[in-house]
């Protein structure tokens, strides 16, 4: 599995990211953040030059307790050897930040003698979601069938 | 009023209207085409987009964490969780 390494700087984990945008491409580092609920945060400069897809918006809660609009859209990444096409881009802030979208599909490792986080490409983890069942439809399923096995039980034990 | 604004207000409207239909999914997000109502869930924003763009390609969607009024919060070295900001 192929691996990239990424290098703590001004108290941030950071890595080296090409992002890749319809009309051009941004070199540069972009800092780890296993917080952000998102795939990749990006400045307006760097979304302009960029020319990304814009997909539609959402709200966010920012510091200081107020909820802001920001646009979404969408766009590719180059991690060392790894492309992911079609990742989410919300525009904020003044850093470029990668969020949990994008952290997901690799194995992290942090080696603190080094201070190095190495990151091992694993592809995109399969999700198992336990989906429940309404209390209501259970008792439905359930009664349903008992009650024709009751009735079958009868039947039998009246022909014995 | 911008577009961002519109498909927001309009996107909130519609999430309402579908909130009993998707509440089991609390925690993951949901992307609601605010055109025509489609809405797409995922566990990821990527994702769930990545669906709605296979049907409607041009579509415009309004995009938000299940559970929740907003997406998730943001501040400078983290992000703080949005507990306090529970739907409806």
């Amino acid at each position: 599995m192929p691996k990239v390494t990424a290098f703590l700087e001004d108290n941030a984990i950071r890595v080296d990211v090409t992002l890749i945008g319809k009309c051009d491409n941004w070199n540069g580092e972009a800092i780890i953040d296993t917080g952000f609920f998102g795939g990749v945060a990006v400045p307006i400069n760097i979304a302009c030059k960029l020319g990304l897809d814009h997909v539609g918006a959402g709200q966010i809660l920012v510091a200081d307790g107020s909820v802001v609009t920001v646009d979404i859209f969408t766009g590719g990444i180059r991690i060392g050897p790894i492309v992911m096409d079609d990742v989410s881009y919300i525009v904020i802030g003044d850093e470029v930040v990668l969020g949990m979208e994008v952290l997901k599909n690799f194995n992290m490792r942090y080696d603190a003698t080094k201070q190095v986080l190495e990151l091992e490409y694993v592809g995109p983890p399969t999700v198992k979601r336990r989906i429940k069942i309404p209390i209501e439809s259970k008792v439905e399923e359930r009664s349903g069938l008992e009650n024709s096995l009751e009735r079958l039980v009868k039947i039998v034990r009246r022909l014995r | 009023m911008t577009n961002s604004d519109w498909i927001v207000s309009k996107g909130r409207y519609l999430y309402r209207k579908i909130w009993n239909k998707i509440k089991e999914f609390r925690g993951w997000f949901v992307a609601i085409e605010v055109n025509t109502g489609d809405y797409f869930i995922a566990p990821t924003i990527g994702e769930a987009l990545r669906k709605g763009k296979a049907k409607h390609p041009d579509g415009k969607f309004f995009v938000t964490r299940i559970g929740e009024d907003v997406l998730g919060a943001r501040k400078i070295g983290g992000v703080k969780h949005a507990e306090s900001y529970c739907v409806p």
